[in-house]
């Protein structure tokens, strides 16, 4: 294996290690990662608060 | 006398006018289907379907002046092969697909935007209570059409508690955005563009939610009556432009996000997987039959012999990676498809495409409805009956398909390779300028409403 092998493997393999750690996390807390919506829609929250009054 | 008195049918206003015609009883529905019809027409077969070969062209150019570029570094063959075909190539697999999920949801978010959605929320409801399920359930199943997780999120509206888990259950049924490229993929390569696929997808899904719910109402967890639905109609708007470019670009932005993350994770597992052995000796492209990947599906694919979709080992192992995210699965046929022939036929591609949509859906989906249902045992319970339900529909699909369809075109194998996904483009009915021209106009007219939607402000 070459240096320029060593080098582009240990930046994949960074890149891989640091996403799986986030895609994880948004796994547990039930989070979209790179959904365009994570939250739930404006009138559900305004409906909450109402609830909550 | 005559000057204070005003006829009733005077105050009707426009809104009311419509409202008579796309909430009738009878035309409301056959109405809808027809919208949603040409909407398909439209985004995945006609116009969409152009947009492939620029998409694919552009990640062509992208692997080639990469693999270029790491050649002159001097690279390994492998190296140059996971960035490449595994990683580029595969990203591009899945991004081929998103100009056409870019102009149909320009055209949910008009529906959306007019108003229109809001009386189809009215019109299921009617037909929802019909068979004892809450009209509430329809919005977040509206919303699961573009995510599952906000779709899911969206249930806390429902106040009875056996309403609000049954819709957790039945939202991941809805087809999301991202299941589309799966069927999409599919509608181009052996269904020869044809525009009623899409829709009857949908037409699929509907009856089997309607039918769980039914099916589900009819045990002691989920039993009693569906609680009332009021909501207000809004009058009918013309859309923004802003509204509607802030809308697909949300979408775009979406798959971008997801495409930096969680695709590039699964693509570059896959391609290690499907090129190494378990011994980690680099196949380079030959004998994948004795990859990590092969393997696995080797052992998956008895599972899927009742679907048809036991031949190859390819099916079960993208199946099994759409739990990742859905629009996984076409990476994974598209990358398995590039070294080993993968045949399929409309029959089973069908059986594969309700496999996809009514089995669990992905994880992030999966940790939103624990989040929302507050117990592991029941996601557990959610995830095997979402799996029975797509396996039983499918099995049910491919054993009468193969007595019914024997002898006719849905029976012939086509394979599976991105070069047919380019002559599918190409056999598109509109020739390629139709796309600019129309996309011109269209914005010239949304300009235009805008303006006169300003004016009329003021």
């Amino acid at each position: 294996m070459k240096p320029i092998d060593i080098i582009l493997l240990t930046i994949i393999a960074a890149l891989l290690i640091v996403m799986m750690r986030n895609i994880y996390k948004s796994w547990v807390s039930g989070r979209c990662d790179g959904c365009s919506s994570n939250k739930p829609p404006r009138w559900v929250k305004n409906y909450n608060k109402q609830k909550k009054n | 006398m005559s000057g204070t008195f005003v006829k009733a049918d005077n105050n009707v206003s426009k809104s009311d006018k419509i409202d008579k015609i796309v909430t009738h009883k009878y035309l409301g529905l056959p109405l809808f289907f027809i919208i949603m019809a040409v909407i398909y027409y439209i985004s995945i077969t006609s116009i969409g379907s152009i947009t492939i070969g620029w998409v694919e062209n552009l990640f062509g150019f992208i692997g080639e002046k990469t693999a270029n570029v790491l050649s002159s570094l001097g690279t390994s063959d492998f190296v140059l092969a996971l960035i490449v075909d595994g990683i580029i190539g595969s990203i591009g697999s899945i991004f081929i697909f998103v100009p056409q999920l870019m102009i149909l949801f320009l055209f949910l978010s008009i529906l959306e935007d007019t108003g229109y959605m809001a009386r189809i929320a009215f019109l299921m409801d009617r037909i929802f209570r019909r068979f004892g399920l809450s009209g509430r359930s329809f919005i977040p199943m509206l919303i699961g059409t573009g995510c599952s997780i906000p779709g899911v999120m969206a249930t806390r509206t429902i106040e009875d508690e056996n309403d609000r888990k049954m819709t957790i259950l039945l939202t991941p049924f809805v087809p999301c955005g991202a299941k589309i490229p799966v069927f999409a993929m599919f509608i181009s390569i052996l269904f020869n563009q044809d525009p009623w696929v899409g829709p009857l997808i949908y037409v699929i899904s509907f009856v089997v939610i309607v039918l769980s719910g039914i099916l589900l109402k009819k045990t002691k967890a989920f039993s009693g009556f569906p609680a009332p639905f009021i909501m207000e109609l809004p009058d009918y708007k013309l859309p923004t432009l802003k509204g509607l470019f802030i809308h697909m670009w949300d979408k775009a932005k979406g798959f971008i996000k997801k495409a930096g993350s969680i695709i590039f994770v699964s693509v570059t597992l896959l391609w290690i997987s499907q090129n190494f052995t378990w011994n980690l000796h680099y196949l380079a492209g030959e004998s994948i039959d004795q990859s990590i990947l092969a393997s696995l599906g080797h052992f998956l694919k008895y599972l899927f012999i009742p679907l048809g979709l036991g031949d190859s080992w390819a099916p079960s192992v993208a199946a099994l990676t759409g739990l990742i995210a859905k629009e996984v699965v076409v990476s994974t046929l598209a990358s398995i498809g590039s070294t080993i022939p993968l045949y399929f036929t409309k029959i089973t591609a069908f059986s594969f495409i309700l496999f996809t949509i009514f089995s669990a859906p992905c994880f992030a989906a999966i940790g939103a409805m624990k989040k929302e249902l507050g117990s592991t045992k029941l996601v557990l319970k959610a995830i095997a009956f979402q799996t029975g339900v797509a396996y039983l529909i499918s099995t049910l699909w491919y054993q009468l398909a193969k007595i019914l369809l024997a002898n006719t075109s849905w029976n012939q194998p086509i394979m599976l390779i991105s070069d047919n996904l380019e002559k599918a483009a190409e056999a598109s009915i509109l020739p390629t300028f139709i796309l600019p021209v129309v996309l011109v106009t269209f914005v010239l007219i949304l300009l235009l409403l805008t303006i006169s939607n300003r004016r009329n402000k003021q």
